[in-house]
């Protein structure tokens, strides 16, 4: 029998509420308190900034990201570039990583998306 | 009363008018349906029903003594009336003029316009009287889990979009490509194979003739191992009138499949962007959609999607995307959209957001709502379409069994059966073993490096699989991990297989994620390892009611009932399709500027939507636009 239920929902609640003294999680900006679960651990999406040619765009990316270990994984159909980071400083540390790099128009997670789930007849 | 009209009458009159517009019925239409649907007449003609004391020579007389010409009589229904004579008006004598001509002549008893009529269209397929959505008449929809109004109660019949209605006007939507982008679609199914694309599109991984799939590294094989873009795909576009299951919003429809979810129905902004951008995109090996259904969500703001959704609009593409259904998704609930859902929120003027109405017309418990960002609302409460195959629970009831630990530094994992509320006890796997971690009362060790893992057998008919659990994690962030890795090997698939999520922080989720290295295989091997540094120590991890599925997508004849915004949706896509396939003119704009004009205004809808409308399909039909040059098809 599946155990989801109003005890197990209020259940998650409290053990966040419990877990939320000092380190609290993942903090972004600008993408505050986005949970790891709705974005790909370690990939990010990088908009190259007008005038820049791809291989100037891409060599500041390898640039600014070198310390986490990145690659690049491929370039999307809007020019936009997907890496992958060997180690994952969180979305605010790659934010603050780009930030001085010209050629880096934007930088946001690879968010995750959900099927809206079919919802049953009643609520959870 | 004169103008009773008599069903009989109705056929009579259909025998010397003939039937008007037939052009989208297909030849064996049920004849039992023909009603008057349109107050529209011959012009230029009139039935006069004289007197039982006028003979029929007579009546020949008196109307050449008007100037107008006697046709014929009709068959007299009664014997006690006088003869009914078609007359044809001379010169420019308007109808309504003839007819109180006609009317003040004391030998006339009435006369009438010859009023046109036309079939009122139902499709012959077997699960039809199940759609309430196409044709409300009270029906209980078998099997449906939206326990609420099932059945309404007889007030409620007549709420649905007057799909039959606007079947009288058109059936066929094929000239309009419709991109599902979804969790791809079982486009081998029955009731959807005639309907779907058969070209040659440039996927990742080689060409497609049904769509693409760009899950992960992507290939030319968009097949739905979930089963919700099947769903979706049969509302809009299930082949009608063909004797099978259900029908769609168009009987007959060109169905793109773009997958963009995994079989846990999850998936990445990178690999929408990707969907989205080939199905709009123009030219040889591009999708050529002119109409987008997704029915899927997220909570933050994505610039490289709205950038997609741009260049979607760019190419004229109306993107109708579900509302989300709230409850435990936490996505925009609120009028205040204080949990905003995307890309619901997002400015464009190219999307259409729908919510969900239940049987009563009135907005399901679960649909989000906005009186800001949702447009309009569409049937979204025990809708029955087309499913993917056969889905099956994989894993044995007892979590507790068949689990290896491997511990190489550390705390380790084990099992333990704790009471998370007052006489409610849940197996679980704990890092550390201790159900004081629901108390936030434990800690696991620096440098932890510890598995737990377990495998599972697979029948030879499970295509894909798919791992569902109930996870607490208090880690560390981006120091402290918990992993996930799965193998068709059998092995400790930590050692030897793939990672299938990576998580850290604080939270608490379901989380579901698709086991692709399992796809095929005979067996399945799942596992958890906490990786934890040198630094901080927090109260580690729990894992409760994880349950392995697979599905079956070589079953082609299943349907199922489903709710949700996700149903709704594709409910307005299939209405949009057909006013682009009638209207080859329209830009998006008119589309969405139809639909929601030519919607029915709902109480329960005008503070929640922004037009406080339900979809109306032959109302969004008969709207005739104001942009100048535009030539409209109309009812």
């Amino acid at each position: 029998m599946r155990i989801v239920s109003l005890t197990g929902a209020a259940l998650c609640c409290a053990l966040m509420l419990s877990c939320q003294n000092g380190d609290s999680g993942v903090k972004a900006d600008p993408w505050p308190n986005v949970p790891a679960q709705q974005r790909v651990i370690g990939e990010y999406l990088l908009t190259p900034a007008e005038g820049y040619s791809q291989e100037q765009f891409k060599a500041a990316v390898q640039k600014a990201l070198a310390p986490y270990g990145v690659q690049i994984v491929e370039t999307l159909s809007i020019g936009i570039v997907r890496v992958r980071l060997a180690k994952d400083p969180g979305p605010e540390a790659v934010s603050a990583a780009v930030k001085s790099a010209a050629e880096i128009k934007a930088v946001q997670p690879n968010f995750i998306y959900r099927a809206f789930d079919p919802r049953p007849g009643t609520p959870k | 009363m004169k103008r009773i009209v008599f069903a009989t009458f109705c056929i009579v009159m259909l025998a010397v008018t003939g039937p008007a517009r037939l052009d989208s019925v297909p030849a064996d239409f049920d004849r039992s349906q023909l009603k008057r649907s349109e107050m529209k007449y011959v012009p230029g003609e009139v039935l006069v029903q004289y007197r039982s004391t006028v003979s029929e020579s007579y009546a020949v007389m008196n109307a050449s003594g008007k100037n107008h010409a006697f046709v014929k009589a009709l068959p007299r229904l009664d014997r006690r009336k006088g003869p009914m004579a078609v007359v044809r008006l001379r010169g420019k004598t308007k109808v309504e003029e003839a007819v109180r001509q006609f009317e003040s002549d004391p030998d006339v008893e009435y006369a009438q316009p010859n009023y046109i009529y036309r079939t009122q269209a139902a499709p012959n397929d077997p699960l039809y009287g199940q759609l309430w959505g196409l044709k409300h008449t009270n029906q209980t929809v078998t099997g449906g889990t939206f326990n609420y109004y099932n059945p309404p109660g007889p007030e409620y019949s007549g709420y649905d979009i007057d799909a039959e209605e606007a079947w009288d006007v058109i059936t066929d939507c094929s000239s309009i490509t419709v991109a599902v982008i979804d969790s791809g679609v079982n486009y081998g199914h029955e009731d959807l194979a005639e309907n779907m694309v058969n070209g040659s599109y440039s996927c990742p991984g080689g060409t497609g003739t049904r769509g693409c799939d760009f899950v992960g590294a992507g290939d030319n094989d968009p097949m739905d191992f979930n089963g919700h873009g099947t769903h979706v795909a049969g509302t809009i576009g299930a082949v009608g009138n063909n004797g099978k299951g259900v029908t769609g919003v168009c009987w007959k429809a060109k169905i793109l499949a773009v997958r963009v979810l995994d079989a846990a129905g999850s998936g990445t902004t990178a690999d929408i962007v990707e969907g989205l951008v080939f199905a709009v995109g123009t030219g040889a090996g591009q999708g050529n959609a002119k109409v987008v259904n997704m029915s899927l969500g997220g909570a933050n703001h994505d610039q490289a999607f709205e950038d997609a959704i741009t260049a979607a609009q760019d190419k004229d593409v109306v993107v109708v995307v579900a509302a989300g259904n709230g409850g435990a998704d936490g996505i925009g609930d609120s009028i205040s959209s204080v949990d905003p859902s995307y890309p619901c929120q997002y400015p464009h003027e190219n999307i259409i957001c729908v919510a969900a109405a239940d049987q009563r017309n009135e907005k399901a418990w679960f649909s989000n709502y906005s009186f800001m960002y949702v447009d309009i609302a569409a049937p979204g409460a025990n809708i029955l379409s087309t499913y993917a195959g056969v889905k099956s629970l994989l894993s044995d009831n007892n979590v507790m069994n068949g689990w290896s630990i491997d511990t190489v530094s550390g705390t380790p994992w084990g099992m333990q059966t704790c009471e998370v509320d007052d006489n409610v006890f849940w197996p679980m796997l704990l890092l550390p073993a201790d159900c004081a971690f629901l108390n936030a009362e434990t800690v696991y060790s620096q440098n932890t490096n510890a598995t737990i893992y377990k495998s599972y057998s697979l029948p030879n008919s499970v295509d894909s699989t798919y791992v569902d659990f109930i996870l607490f994690l208090d880690t560390e962030a981006n120091n402290d991990w918990l992993h996930g890795y799965h193998d068709s090997s059998g092995e400790n698939p930590v050692t030897s297989g793939a990672k299938f999520f990576s998580l850290t922080g604080t939270g608490a989720m379901i989380y579901q994620a698709e086991l692709s290295a399992c796809n095929g295989a005979s067996e399945c091997s799942v596992g958890f390892n906490v990786a934890t540094n040198a630094t901080d120590n927090r109260t580690g991890t729990a894992i409760a009611d994880l349950q392995l599925w697979g599905i079956d997508v070589d079953v082609t004849d299943r349907y199922q009932p489903e709710n949700g915004t996700s149903m709704a949706a594709p409910h307005v896509a299939g209405v949009a399709a057909m006013l682009r396939a009638r209207n080859p003119n329209y830009t998006y704009q008119d589309t969405i500027n139809a639909i929601t004009a030519g919607g029915t205004y709902a109480i329960g809808f005008l503070s929640m939507t922004k037009y406080g409308r339900t979809l109306n399909a032959f109302g969004a039909l008969k709207y005739i636009p104001q942009t100048e040059g535009v030539t409209v098809n109309t009812p």
